[in-house]
């Protein structure tokens, strides 16, 4: 063989796959889910606190990019690191489909579903799916409210009727009773959480 | 201890892994070896020819394994070679029948050894001598019995030496290692000089065996670069002690021998590759790095082939390399690559390529002076430093960081590379550098006593650091160009073509001086 750098290779590869774990984090959706590595197995079941559970297998997530030999041997690692917002964007493509396909499953399982009937996004829509989850509450007492994930489309259809509906007393007095019946349910969550008998 | 590591080290290594150290048990054992094959490749059937104690013809053919039936069908042929055809080389009798002895590192069945006994009926019937054998475990005991317990006894020293077993094969030789390892083996008190005999022999069994992870994997450059090592070191010791050649001269030679053939075998490899990459993420400045080592490696061979027969004719494909990736495939790393351009630069001025040869030193004075230009921030790495640390700085991959400001404003070897200009006569190159020249400081490191030179870390000498003086004499500095004092040099590496190799694999020893040793000769 002719002289080689194994060590640093190995090094150049974590760093290119910590660059691209940093770009994937970047995004809003993926940003917001906890994540934690697993170890062993090859096999996870996982129960939600309201009792769901599922076993699942790991889904392998790959992604293709292309470098000509030429511009390897010129350019060298850097060039395989310039990749890396292209390969994270895919990566978030395919672990968002995953995500709202596992959503979808787990919803149509529970029943937790609001259909919207082809009726445009509105507040009462919003609420509806609220009223259908669980709202937990920081120190303050102040709701963390989930976050409402739309198509970039849905959103430009509704983002200048955000504030119209913010200001709306109806829709702002409707908002409050159902905040006051979730923080009821969350104190309720809260005191059922010790140990009895 | 050392059973085991030598039984571990033999049953796992090839016929290739354990020849020079079975060379160097024949020359203990008052065999004087006249040939060994290069490449590992059988020459009719013969590995190694030599003459025994008694001055008769002997040839080896050397296996690894167990011998069985099937095997031994498929090399029956290799044998009938081995003991029929006679000994082809100029000093031996042809009319005289050989010994022929097979070897091999494992065992031979049963039904092999039944076999051989009605062969040799058959070959004393013809008037052939008889096939000998030597298994593995007559191996085993042999070695033992000739390389005695000179393992490294100190924890820190063993330590070395079990690290540099486990290495990754795939990766660079760590110099510094083995230059601990092999002093812990060389550097021992001594009761007498036949000692010393020993000493170098056990040498030569253990680098093979710490060596044995580079073997596995054909990394040709860590495997030249650690015998390089074991030549520097066994050079120092005589160096120090005024031994006698015949104490040291045969086992040197012996891996002189390894080294070449190692280099011709990495030479076979880099010509016949189309393809130069080796694995993930290579390119750029790891490929960059990988083919100026390999040719200036190469070019080094050359060299030293010219250098022992003048009627040799240097391999032009070795020159074709070198004008096809220059400019574009080769990285100034640092310091530690000029040897790389020197021996480049040379042999292309022997097969009269004056121009390329003077553009490859006009070039790395250029990278040196614009590099560690004092308005710098940082600079260009010293001899000091390897291409995996530099890389690994760069690529922010080590753990210790190299201060390359620390650099600015100096160079160990500006001087050395002026000088070949000036031997050249290369006025007008130089006046245009000049201004770049003037201000960098030239260092060089003397060590003290000169035999220390041979090794790679030396504590005592003297870091001399001076710059040309304003104006410069032209006279003056063709003179210093041109005058070989060699009175600080250890005499072992004057007019001894090993310097070639000496040089690349301790940049830090290459100084104005020590150049001498491969390129004095004045352009009138």
């Amino acid at each position: 063989m002719l002289p080689d750098y194994p060590r640093i290779k190995k090094g150049l590869e974590q760093k290119f796959l910590e660059a691209i774990e940093n770009e994937i984090k970047k995004d809003p959706l993926i940003s917001r889910i906890k994540f934690h590595q697993v170890h062993e197995g090859n096999e996870l079941t996982v129960s939600t606190i309201d009792g769901y559970s599922e076993t699942v297998d790991y889904k392998l997530l790959t992604s293709n990019f292309g470098i000509t030999n030429d511009e390897i041997i010129e350019k060298g690692p850097e060039v395989i690191f310039s990749k890396v917002p292209e390969i994270a964007k895919d990566i978030i493509q395919q672990q968002s489909k995953l995500i709202i396909e596992t959503m979808d499953k787990a919803t149509q399982k529970t029943g937790n579903i609001v259909n919207a009937k082809s009726k445009p996004l509105s507040p009462e829509l919003i609420l509806e799916g609220l009223k259908k989850i669980a709202i937990d509450f920081d120190e303050f007492g102040n709701p963390i409210y989930p976050v409402l994930w739309l198509s970039q489309k849905q959103f430009e259809k509704i983002k200048d009727k955000i504030p119209e509906w913010e200001k709306n007393p109806e829709y702002k007095k409707k908002q409050k009773e159902l905040i006051e019946e979730k923080r009821q349910e969350w104190l309720d969550r809260q005191n059922s959480r010790k140990l009895v008998d | 201890m050392i059973d085991r590591i030598v039984e571990n080290w033999l049953t796992n290594t090839n016929e290739i892994g354990y020849q020079i150290p079975f060379c160097q048990y024949l020359m203990t054992s008052n065999f004087t070896i006249l040939h060994i094959s290069t490449h590992g490749q059988m020459e009719q059937g013969k590995d190694i020819i030599t003459l025994d104690e008694n001055e008769k013809p002997c040839a080896f053919q050397l296996k690894s394994g167990t011998i069985n039936v099937t095997i031994w069908r498929k090399i029956k042929g290799e044998i009938d070679e081995l003991v029929e055809i006679p000994i082809n080389y100029p000093s031996i009798n042809k009319d005289i029948p050989h010994r022929a002895v097979l070897v091999t590192n494992g065992r031979i069945t049963d039904p092999v050894r039944r076999g051989i006994d009605d062969l040799n009926l058959s070959y004393k019937n013809r008037g052939f001598s008889e096939l000998e054998l030597i298994t593995g475990s007559d191996l085993l005991k042999r070695f033992i019995g000739v390389h005695g317990s000179f393992l490294p006894t100190d924890l820190s020293d063993f330590k070395i030496f079990l690290e540099l077993i486990l290495s990754d094969g795939h990766e660079l030789l760590d110099k510094k290692q083995m230059s601990v390892f092999l002093e812990s083996i060389l550097f021992t008190p001594s009761r007498n000089k036949s000692e010393f005999k020993r000493k170098i022999a056990s040498s030569v069994l253990l680098t093979q065996y710490v060596l044995q992870p580079y073997e596995s994997t054909n990394n040709h450059i860590s495997i030249i670069e650690g015998w390089s090592m074991l030549c520097g070191y066994i050079l120092s010791l005589v160096e120090k002690t005024e031994m006698k050649e015949k104490y040291w001269r045969k086992s040197f030679d012996l891996i002189l021998e390894k080294i070449n053939s190692q280099l011709e075998r990495l030479k076979d490899e880099f010509l016949s590759r189309t393809e130069l990459t080796e694995g993930a993420w290579d390119g750029g400045l790891i490929y960059k790095s990988r083919i100026l080592m390999v040719l200036g490696w190469l070019s080094a061979l050359e060299l030293y082939k010219k250098q022992i027969d003048t009627n040799y004719n240097i391999d032009e494909r070795v020159y074709g390399s070198i004008k096809k990736h220059y400019g574009k495939r080769f990285w100034f790393w640092g310091e530690s690559a000029t040897p790389l351009f020197v021996m480049m630069s040379l042999l292309t001025w022997e097969l009269g390529d004056t121009i390329l040869s003077d553009k490859i030193i006009w070039d790395v004075i250029n990278v040196i002076t614009f590099g560690n230009d004092l308005r710098r921030v940082e600079g260009i790495p010293d001899p000091y430093f390897s291409p995996k640390e530099i890389l690994g700085d760069l690529y922010q991959i080590s753990n210790t960081k190299i201060d390359k400001d620390t650099f600015v404003g100096s160079s160990y070897h500006l001087g050395l590379l002026v000088d070949i200009l000036v031997r050249r006569k290369k006025r007008q190159i130089l006046d245009n550098l000049w201004k770049l020249i003037f201000p960098i400081q030239k260092c060089e490191f003397k060590p003290k006593p000169s035999w220390k030179m041979l090794i790679w870390d030396c504590h005592e000498g003297q870091q001399i650091e001076n710059f040309y003086k304003t104006p410069q004499s032209w006279k003056e500095l063709r003179d210093e160009a041109i005058n070989f004092d060699n009175s600080d040099m250890p005499k072992v590496l004057c007019d001894n073509p090993f310097s070639y190799y000496f040089l690349i694999c301790y940049p830090h020893r290459l100084t104005r001086s020590t150049i001498k040793l491969i390129n004095r000769v004045y352009t009138p």
